[in-house]
């Protein structure tokens, strides 16, 4: 007797929100029913085939399998080696290659022109996108702290390897000279790129755009609310938006690098495709939308994608990839933010402390476990997230605002599949680019609508 | 497929090929039910072959076919030979799976380009304090006379400023690699001889390396455990640094091999020291206490089990257990072949009952756990696809010299603790390391060891280094290395997969069982 086992290179993973089954080679996925899913795994597991699997229809069903390259029939209880891109146990990180830092925030002030009400967020609440967003961490607002000469300090992250370096605040504008003395420092590492989020306000054009002239630097822009719609929540003279459509108009004049955030309370939610096709023709840029909601109702405020958006899914580049997401959480892998007081934190919208910039020392936070805690924290360290069967190709930074707040509430409003999408259906709360099939007992094999 | 031979035959090229002749690296085995299997050493994989398989592989890889071959290809439901040849095309296509170039240039090492290499890697720290010893152990590499290249013992003792020296020599190379890997930990060993004859120079440094660059360091130390003394394990306590106590076993078994200058037994003395750290600083021997151990063909492995099983017993965990050093040696001379009859079967019942244990979900005790299932463990642990490896020395387990530096009383810097000594990379009293001799190490590594391991169906396997090839002036693997050790991983592939086939759930208990052994051999691999 010959029994089914899938190919070493097919991953299997589900959780109560579904199942779906990876070609790891292939580059496919394929959501499967729960009957589909239970077929599979007493294949993989019982060692022998289940009553069930004698009926014709499961029969002709593993028979296509054979035919998709997904598995084969072996003699009983042979073993199937599951492919890896790596040995499955590693040394001490400690003593093994220096991590992969790509991308740090610096969060030079809170200081701000502006008073939205929203801002900073609560304590204990987790806030999407925060780090798009100017969005300053709520708790008492601290003086910043010495990190000492800017110098060394860019020194120091240079030396570590770190490729990008996110000034923000608050308005780090109003912070003029110490951002001035930062650019001058970064200039002397032409591999460093640096960005500064702001709302563009406090400076004149022709002084931002003379940021540029450090080279390597882009200036980008968080616009609050759109148009001449008075968002309720930023209660912003009338004319902020047009300074910072003035500032817009004349980076893109000059051909500068730049980008757009656009953030939108709940009223004005409804403009936003006429503000996305409005940026795109004006200034040439795809904006990020961050949502403005309270959740409760009447209870803190958070940051939030566009109510009802897909969840998008993006392919690994190939199996080193894979594995990497399956062990890592890769909107946080590589990155951590220093926040005013010198804090060390995983991004700027996270709040939980993983160190402490003593002395200007940046090695003395980064020695700490805590970080590489927050980068392996894998999606299936988030209960939500555990369930789901779409963590390595889901890309988006809720599950690690969940993992950090434990704030469960939010997943429910913000996530798609969370929220009881039918993954067995025709799951339109997916946005995928043709590598997403359903397979079933039942339904044979269908291409997922991209 | 390899036929075990050192020469494998290559594949056959069509005329007009396009693509370069591949030689297949692969090695076929079959489970003790039956069920048989490939080993793939491009990928590390082990995947489930029938004749299908392998008949659709060499058609692939355009290799000969015998009758059998084409009766598989012919005989196989279509669907399942179309599947089986697209499966097989998508390993070759993504993973470049089952054959490799045969004798590809390797990089060349310019000494230019071995300072930032070797400091970029370096992971360890090895003072040899001192030559000395308290024991004169029978199968000692040093004082026992049966190694023919290796120095006697020499009454040596590093000072402690040329040990602090060294320490800051060390710290300096490192530097800006610190700075890169904030959270990045060196091993700082300290060796013999038997190092806690030199306890004042292992303090000196504790306390400086303390004080220059807090928790930089991870201190280990290995020790014959006669002098455990209640001051020493304080000075080894304070700094936390793990003990890997000498074991061989119970102490008719240990006395039979580790002996004083007198010829009397130590391990009375020893076991005393390890009672006492037990009864005072309880955590301290749970947490850093290890015990390795050596047995040659006279050894009663399976008495020596049966003792580190007892859990009441002071002496610490099994962390390792090799056989006495086999290469350069007249050490085996004194044994009779029913010696080795009588180990070999006790290896067998051994194995035999370490099987039973595991299938059964039944306790495994330290010892039998490294001597039987190191092979197996280290099968689960090998190096995949994506497993980096040196472009210099991309086959073998040989690391970069100067990844770990050992550093002898005269500030010599040799490649690590167990070469010979006589083939130095560097020396503190005359700048350091020596980039040329370490660049022209690896070309002699590269053109005496490494010739011919592109053909190997098992590099990811293999064991051999430069301690290993040791020659007279040079290195070279000793005669029929190559094959015995094909041979041995077929058995040892072997016993891993009917492990796996007969536990659903060893797979998962190997990953607990093995989470130490990585750090443990890295740290305390002497």
């Amino acid at each position: 007797m010959r029994y089914f086992r899938l190919n070493p290179e097919c991953h299997l993973s589900a959780g109560s929100l579904g199942a779906a089954l990876y070609d790891i080679l292939g580059r496919r996925i394929f959501l499967l029913d729960k009957r589909t899913h239970d077929l599979l795994r007493g294949c993989e597991t019982a060692g022998a085939p289940a009553d069930h699997l004698q009926r014709p229809e499961a029969r002709r069903f593993l028979g296509l399998l054979v035919r998709l390259g997904l598995g084969g029939y072996h003699p009983e209880g042979t073993y199937v080696d599951k492919l890896l891109a790596g040995s499955p146990l590693e040394a001490f990180e400690s003593l093994g290659p220096p991590p992969s830092y790509t991308v740090a925030a610096w969060t030079i002030t809170d200081r701000c022109d502006h008073h939205c009400s929203f801002c900073p967020v609560a304590p204990g609440v987790a806030s999407l996108q925060a780090c798009r967003t100017c969005v300053r961490r709520g708790g008492t607002a601290v003086p910043p702290a010495s990190l000492g000469n800017p110098s060394d300090f860019l020194r120091q992250l240079a030396a570590l390897g770190i490729r990008r370096l996110q000034i923000r605040g608050g308005n780090p504008l109003l912070e003029w000279e110490r951002l001035i003395e930062v650019l001058g420092a970064a200039a002397a590492y032409p591999r460093l790129r640096v960005g500064i989020t702001c709302p563009g306000t406090g400076r004149s054009v022709a002084e931002i755009r003379g940021l540029y002239d450090f080279g390597n630097v882009q200036v980008d822009v968080v616009l609050h609310g759109f148009r001449e719609r008075r968002d309720r929540y930023v209660p912003q003279p009338g004319d902020v938006f047009l300074a910072q459509c003035m500032l817009l108009d004349a980076l893109r004049q000059a051909g500068l690098s730049f980008s757009v955030t656009v953030m939108v309370s709940d009223e004005a939610v409804a403009d936003t495709q006429f503000a996305l096709r409005w940026i795109m023709r004006r200034w040439g840029a795809i904006p990020c939308f961050a949502e403005i909601r309270q959740l409760p109702q009447d209870g803190p405020f958070r940051l939030m994608s566009r109510d009802g958006g897909r969840r998008p899914l993006h392919m690994w580049r190939d199996v080193d990839d894979f594995f990497h997401r399956l062990r890592h959480r890769a909107c946080l892998d590589g990155g951590f933010e220093i926040a005013t007081d010198g804090s060390l934190h995983p991004c700027a919208g996270i709040d939980a402390e993983c160190g402490r910039v003593v002395g200007g020392d940046l090695g003395h936070a980064l020695r700490n476990d805590r970080l590489y805690d927050f980068w392996k924290a894998s999606k299936d360290r988030t209960g939500s997230c555990r369930e789901c069967p779409l963590g390595p190709v889901c890309f988006d930074c809720l599950s690690a605002d969940l993992f950090a707040a434990k704030d469960a509430r939010m997943s429910a409003a913000y996530c798609p599949v969370m929220s009881g999408a039918d993954l067995h259906g025709t799951p339109e709360c997916l946005e995928h680019e043709g590598f997403l099939y359903l397979l079933g007992i039942d339904r044979g094999l269908e291409l997922c609508p991209a | 497929m390899s036929d075990g031979s050192d020469t494998p035959a290559p594949l056959f090229e069509g005329p007009g090929d396009p693509h370069p002749a591949l030689h297949r690296v692969t090695v076929q085995f079959a489970s003790n039910c039956g069920n048989e299997y490939l080993y793939d050493d491009v990928t590390g994989a082990i995947l489930p072959w029938g004749a299908l398989e392998e008949a659709t592989l060499r058609r692939e890889l355009r290799d000969s076919l015998s009758e059998a071959h084409r009766r598989a290809l012919g005989t196989a439901d279509s669907a399942e030979a179309t599947a089986c040849a697209a499966q097989i095309q998508r390993w070759l296509v993504h993973l470049h799976a089952f054959a490799r170039p045969p004798h590809p240039a390797l990089a060349t090492p310019a000494a230019c380009e071995m300072r930032s290499l070797v400091w970029a890697n370096c992971s360890e720290l090895v003072l040899i304090v001192t030559e000395n010893c308290n024991l004169s152990c029978r199968y000692c590499t040093y004082a026992s006379g049966s190694y023919y290249y290796h120095r006697g013992p020499t009454g040596r003792s590093m000072r402690p400023s040329q040990a602090v020296s060294a320490v800051e020599w060390f710290l300096e190379g490192v530097g800006q690699h610190v700075a890169r890997n904030p959270r990045k930990r060196y091993g700082l060993s300290f060796y013999g001889g038997e190092p806690l004859l030199n306890i004042a120079v292992i303090k000196h440094v504790l306390e400086f390396a303390e004080a220059q660059v807090p928790g930089l360091f991870f201190p280990v130390l290995n020790t014959n455990g006669l002098l455990l003394t209640p001051e020493n394990v304080e000075v080894l306590r304070e700094h936390r640094v793990h003990v890997a106590v000498s074991i061989d076993g119970p102490q008719p078994e240990h006395d039979r091999l580790r002996v004083d200058h007198g010829l009397t037994g130590s391990y009375g003395r020893i076991e005393a020291n390890l009672i006492r750290i037990k009864r005072e600083h309880p955590n301290y021997w749970r947490e850093c206490l290890v015990s390795l151990s050596v047995y040659d063909p006279l050894s009663d492995v399976a008495a020596i089990s049966r003792f580190f099983d007892d859990g009441a017993s002071a002496i610490p965990r099994s962390a390792f257990v090799n056989a006495v050093g086999s290469h350069n040696t007249n050490y085996y001379g004194r044994f009779q072949p029913k010696d080795y009859e009588l180990l070999s079967r006790r290896l067998h019942a051994l194995k035999a009952e370490y099987m039973r244990r595991e299938i059964a979900g039944d306790r495994v005790g330290s010892y039998m756990r490294n001597l039987v299932a190191a092979p197996m463990m280290l099968l689960f642990l090998r190096s995949r696809i994506h497993d980096a490896k040196s472009p210099f020395l991309p086959y073998t387990g040989c690391c970069i010299p100067g990844l770990r530096m050992a550093v002898s009383p005269d500030g010599l810097v040799n490649m690590c603790e167990r070469v010979n000594g006589t083939y130095p990379i560097g020396d503190l009293t005359n700048g350091g390391l020596n980039y040329e001799v370490i660049a022209r190490l690896i070309r002699e590594y590269q053109r005496e060891v490494l010739c011919n391991c592109s053909l190997c169906p098992i590099t990811r396997l293999c064991g051999m280094c430069f301690s290993a090839s040791e020659v007279c002036g040079g290195v070279k693997p000793p005669s029929g290395y190559c094959a015995g050790a094909v041979r041995e991983a077929g058995k040892n592939l072997a016993d891993y997969v009917s492990l796996m086939e007969s536990s659903p759930d060893a797979q998962e208990r190997f990953r607990s069982q093995t989470a130490n052994v990585a750090t443990e051999r890295w740290l305390f691999q002497s």
